[in-house]
């Protein structure tokens, strides 16, 4: 097991090197001026022009300012914005927000999405089954943004039950419907899973055998059916949590969050690239650690599986 | 157990692979026919289809052609969804918004499925060096979320300010699309390669002195193809999707291309004053993703007994 | 004194409509207490399905009771309450499945798996069940047992896998045994210490023992009776001995000639094997009359038109065939299927 960690978190820094190269040849190489557009409409100054090309090394050739920056990066430096602020500070700001949201959603996908899936397992074909079946074809095809905007205008405008706009420092209560949002496809997906692999499970051998052993069927169901049916849930949930904290661009904008996809997105639109990157290189490392971490979680919750 | 999982059936199966793949396809689609969703989906998908090849069948107004005077007046004699701010019409640019979006939705799963399929057997069939390398490169691509990646890539294409044709919009968003999903593509036909390529037919072939080429096109191609191709069907629904979330992020498609997402995206700050300029696009938007979703399920449910 | 075990008249279907196949057509037998029946068939005649009602886990739907009755120590067990069903079991009758390692759950250490019945169904603590479970496992031999109950199925061999199911079905005690092709997934070596093991555990108990098999060779060692069955009913019933040298039915010819013996100096070493002509039928398409006629070299009209019923020989010899006493008569040393064929 130790072994096999070692290994994959070696095999994590090529994708790491690999994925921040090709976000940081995406916002600088590929553009002719990047300070166009930087001064309103005027040309930047000789002296401001000068004062950044010194701060992004950008006299040097691409690969060797990547690897200046990811130098800065890995003692913690995560470079200024145009305007000077440091993005440390900004991440720093944004970064709870987005967890505590991500925890909202988690927990609203896992609950929901399990108990759902379950129901309609458990009882075969029948209303449960058929309501869960196509509730959440409708979350799958339901985008995200127009979730979030029936809900903001139902919930927020017209029966004023919560706020249309997040506050800067938001309580968990207050981001339930933003989280159910952020939520509603995994948790769809969570109740599919849950669901089918299940149904899967109620026909396997060791549920007969449990049944032969005369246990209790709420036994049988929930130590034999359950713990086996949830291994894959738990390891598509675990995922999750990577692509959750890896922020909500879509549903912080819609409920105007201040959270890490926010600051992406003002930061695109601005044209401010060190935010960017600096934002992308983190979110990517929380990314691939947390699929790590699923794969080690995998083997402890199914023990034919031994890494080595 | 044999005996319980299929009960009148006693003769073993040991009919080579094609006979096992055109059985496979033969039930499958007596299997679809007698699904009402697959009939439903269907029906909306031909309507649909037939909306974006000849929108001035079922409409003669000019989707880009303004009056102020009548703008945000609502649904009524004339225009049955009312006109959006700048007086256009809402019933014709809904018409006209399908192709873009079809289009889109159409390009992006080509493109995902041939790269991704290639690939995905390249690495499946070959498992040495080359499978190493796809699956890094791939990872390179996961390692960036959806959303993000799509912001980064778009707002890079194109220098801030600049005008660009819609053909030229449509290809940059089917290229992003492309760009972040065929990893996903790429991993499931090669799970599914490395699983028919361990089969003892294929290795039998093998053994027969077939040349890679052709126990690639005869035996593992037929095997791998219903899990990539129900995979294609929901992924269309879902990209139709993605692309108006780009859309309504202000990156993907925009004024003069008529698409759903440019118009909920116009649409989303008046949602108090003008209801209707949101809601008929959005109507037909999710109704076509859940069109493509059912199709793909239904497709898969036919497929795959695994599931029922 | 009462049977432990009586089935009669069995009769279960699968699936609806058109293709409803009838599984059991009025399977009937019974098993006394420290007895070994051996029921006998091709894969597909309704051996383990007979074996699954009398558990009452049958899987349904898609199976369907539709009659019959299932007697242990006299009590009716069709219909009864199912949660006095679930008492019976483990603790009146227990039954082991041919493969283990899909039949043990992959996610739980078999002692966790053993000790959960001392736990659920004699309230046990944790500490006294693992205990208990230790015990089980020594008295199915396997080795190093303190260890080995920590261990997940997958970490066991496959005869070692066996023998820990064995210990699970046997740890409440139960009176009837069925075990369901306890030995077909394993290596011929271990497939002998495994029925020894089986046999002897069955003596010291007094057990039951429902050994359900298409292995001829295992049966002829163990079985005090033998219950041969084909598609979904009894054909033959009769004792070891019986059975083997007086055969009644052509069907259970037909399984002796298809296995090679090396005490009979008919099938000396290099002689053909005679295989059964065709398959069984298909269950949702039964042929009329005696099921085995599209397969019997001596079919004659009556048997395409007449279900033969099970009928008495003498001796407690039954078989369901219209020339039956022809075949006692004969023996096992007259011409045998093939050659009527072939001649």
């Amino acid at each position: 097991m130790g072994r096999y960690t070692l290994r994959r978190l070696l095999q994590l820094i090529p994708v790491f090197l690999g994925t921040t190269f090709l976000v940081y040849w995406l916002v600088w190489g590929l553009r002719e001026d990047p300070f166009a557009g930087k001064c309103g409409q005027r040309e930047c100054s000789p002296a401001f022009r000068a004062a950044l090309t010194e701060r992004y090394n950008l006299d040097d050739p691409l690969i060797v300012q990547y690897l200046k920056y990811l130098g800065a990066v890995l003692t913690g430096d995560f470079g200024q914005t145009f305007s000077g602020t440091e993005v440390s500070t900004l991440i720093a700001d944004a970064y709870p927000i987005t967890i505590k949201l991500a925890i909202v959603a988690l927990v609203i996908e896992a609950v929901i999405g399990i108990i759902a899936g379950v129901v309609a397992g458990l009882r075969g074909r029948g209303f449960a089954d058929t309501l869960v079946l196509v509730s959440t074809l409708f979350l799958i095809a339901l985008p995200v943004f127009v979730t979030g905007l029936v809900l903001r205008q139902v919930l927020g405008v017209d029966l004023g039950i919560i706020r249309t706009s997040v506050p800067a420092n938001p309580s968990f209560a207050e981001l339930i419907v933003p989280g159910f949002v952020l939520a509603s496809l995994s948790m769809a997906y969570v109740a599919r899973l849950t669901r089918t692999s299940l149904i899967e499970n109620t026909r396997a051998d060791f549920v007969r055998t449990a049944v032969a052993k005369g246990l209790p069927r709420r036994r049988v169901v929930g130590v034999h059916m359950l713990r086996n049916s949830l291994i894959p849930v738990v390891t598509f949930l675990g995922t999750d949590i990577g692509a959750l904290m890896g922020g909500a661009i879509v549903t912080e904008g819609v409920f105007n969050i201040r959270g890490i996809g926010g600051l992406i997105y003002r930061g695109l639109q601005q044209q401010d690239i060190a935010t960017v990157v600096g934002v992308v290189a983190l979110l990517v490392i929380v990314y691939l650690v947390a699929n790590l971490v699923v794969d080690l979680l995998y083997a402890v919750l199914d023990p034919r599986i031994r890494y080595e | 157990m044999s005996e319980l999982a299929t009960p009148p059936d006693t003769a073993r199966d040991e009919s080579p692979a094609v006979e096992q793949t055109r059985g496979l396809w033969v039930d499958g689609w007596a299997d679809l026919r007698r699904r009402p969703r697959f009939w439903i989906a269907a029906a909306l998908i031909l309507v649909l289809l037939l909306m974006a090849l000849a929108p001035s069948l079922f409409t003669s107004v000019d989707p880009t052609v303004g009056e102020l005077s009548r703008s945000r007046q609502p649904p009524g004699d004339g225009a049955i969804f009312g006109y959006d701010l700048q007086g256009r019409d809402v019933y014709a640019r809904t018409i006209y918004g399908a192709a873009p979006s079809l289009a889109v939705g159409f390009l992006a799963t080509l493109g995902t499925m041939v790269i991704g399929s290639l690939a995905g057997l390249l690495a499946g069939y070959s498992q040495g060096w080359a499978d190493s390398l796809l699956s890094r490169i791939g990872e390179v691509f996961a390692g960036l979320p959806f959303v993000l990646g799509g912001i980064v890539i778009l707002t890079s294409l194109n220098e801030p300010g600049e005008i660009v044709g819609a053909q030229e919009l449509v290809f940059q968003v089917v290229l992003t699309i492309v760009v972040l999903t065929w990893p996903v593509a790429m991993r499931i036909m090669r799970a599914a390669a490395i699983e028919t390529a361990q089969q003892d037919y294929v290795k039998a072939a093998r053994a027969l002195g077939a040349g890679p080429f052709r126990i690639v096109l005869r035996h593992i191609l037929p095997n791998t193809l219903a899990p990539v191709l129900v995979y294609g069907a929901i992924q269309f629904g879902v990209f139709i999707g993605a692309e108006a979330t780009l859309s309504f992020l202000g990156i993907g498609l925009r004024d003069p291309v008529v698409s759903w997402g440019v118009m909920i995206a116009e649409a989303k700050d008046r949602v108090q004053d003008i209801p209707w300029a949101l809601f008929f696009p959005a109507g037909f938007l999710v109704v076509t993703v859940l069109a493509f979703v059912m199709m793909g399920d239904a497709v898969r449910d036919a497929l795959d007994p695994r599931g029922r | 004194m009462a049977a432990l075990l009586e089935v009669e008249d069995l009769r279960v279907e699968f699936g609806r409509g058109p293709e409803t196949a009838s599984v059991l057509n009025g399977v009937g037998y019974h098993v006394d207490e420290g007895e070994t029946l051996a029921v006998l068939g091709e894969s597909g005649s309704g051996k383990s399905v007979t074996a699954q009602t009398v558990m009452g886990i049958l899987d349904a739907p898609p199976g369907r009771i539709i009659g019959g009755s299932v007697r242990f120590r006299g009590e009716e067990l069709l219909g009864a309450d199912p949660e006095r069903r679930r008492l019976l079991r483990g603790e009146s009758m227990a039954m082991i499945f041919q493969d283990a390692l899909s039949a043990l759950n992959p996610v739980y250490t078999v002692g966790f798996q053993i000790a959960e019945q001392f736990r659920f169904r004699r309230g046990m603590s944790r500490k006294d069940a693992t205990a208990r479970a230790v015990e089980m496992l020594d008295q199915v031999r396997i080795p190093n047992a303190k260890q080995r109950v920590k261990e997940y199925p997958h970490q066991f061999s496959g005869g070692m896998r066996q023998r820990a199911m064995i210990a699970m079905s046997l740890a409440l005690d139960p009176e009837l045994l069925i075990a369901d092709e306890p030995t077909t997934a394993l290596d011929v070596t271990v497939q002998a210490q495994i029925m020894d093991l089986l046999d002897e555990l069955r003596r010291e108990r007094g057990m039951g023992l429902v050994l359900i098999t298409h292995d001829l060779g295992v049966v002829a060692e163990v079985a005090d009776r033998i219950a041969v069955m084909y598609a979904g009913r009894i054909v033959e019933h009769t004792d070891a001995e019986t059975l083997y040298a007086r055969p009644g039915h052509p069907y259970t010819r037909g399984l002796m000639d298809s296995v090679p013996r090396v005490d009979d100096p008919g099938h000396a070493a290099g002689a053909p094997l005679r295989p059964i002509p065709g398959l069984p039928p298909s269950l949702a398409a039964i042929p009329n009359g005696c099921p085995f006629h599209p397969r019997c070299a001596y079919a004659q009209d009556v048997c395409v038109d007449d279900v033969p019923p099970l009928r008495e020989l003498g001796d407690g010899h039954q078989a369901a065939c219209h020339f039956a006493e022809r075949f006692v008569a004969e023996g096992t040393d007259r011409p045998t299927t093939h050659e009527v064929v072939s001649g």
